[in-house]
């Protein structure tokens, strides 16, 4: 699922993979959001990058009140997902805003998070929409 | 994990509407954490708080929120 707001804006798919998988030679983002991703990543797998020099760069780009609003974020985040994967639960929305049970969302979402994009979620997220249209009454 | 109907009718219901209205976080948020739910509705408003208000870009957000998911192979 996504944020209905970042949608609302005009966040889509394609942007968000860019910012995933391409961020570093992308030309759809700022230096600022480069380094915030960058942030994010080095926050996941190599937090011991995360020095003073790393705190001076984004300082070029970001209040102090800013840093700390995007460290708690990621932090949030990081432990967030780390937790919850533990758990091994899924999105109850599906990718097109449908309230869904868990087997549906493992269904759909696959076993490990991809791109909305990806031929196999588009694919089983097309058989979930069959499935509803093939209810008795629609 | 907590059934959302059950979630409707408890303490968290206002806190459990608005994640179905704002579709993130994802009402398995509380879903899971309701089990505990002053902390559920604290960590709530810790998590809406950052993620909604600031300075921040919220598009931007969104995409290191996703980018995290993706990295720790969660894929709530």
């Amino acid at each position: 699922m996504r944020s209905a707001s970042a949608k609302r804006n005009g966040l889509t798919e394609e942007r968000i993979d860019e910012g995933i998988d391409n961020w570093r030679d992308s030309d759809e983002f700022t230096d600022a959001e480069k380094l915030a991703l960058e942030f994010s990543e080095l926050m996941q797998f190599e937090p011991e990058k995360i020095d003073d020099a790393f705190y001076a760069r984004l300082g070029e780009h970001y209040s102090t009140p800013e840093m700390v609003e995007l460290g708690v974020f990621i932090g949030f985040n990081v432990g967030y997902h780390t937790f919850f994967r533990t758990l091994d639960f899924y999105p109850m929305f599906t990718p097109d805003g449908r309230l869904v049970s868990q087997e549906e969302s493992r269904r759909i979402y696959g076993e490990t998070p991809v791109s909305h994009r990806d031929d196999r979620v588009v694919r089983a997220l097309a058989e979930s929409m069959e499935d509803v249209d093939d209810r008795p009454g629609r | 994990m907590l059934e959302i109907d059950d979630l409707l009718e408890s303490e968290l219901a206002g806190f459990v509407k608005k994640c179905l209205r704002h579709r993130a976080p994802d009402p398995a948020f509380h879903a899971i954490q309701g089990h505990n739910p002053a902390l559920s509705k604290a960590l709530y408003i810790a998590w809406g708080t950052v993620f909604n208000t600031g300075a921040i870009d919220h598009e931007l957000k969104e995409i290191i929120r996703v980018q995290l998911s993706r990295a720790a192979l969660c894929n709530y």
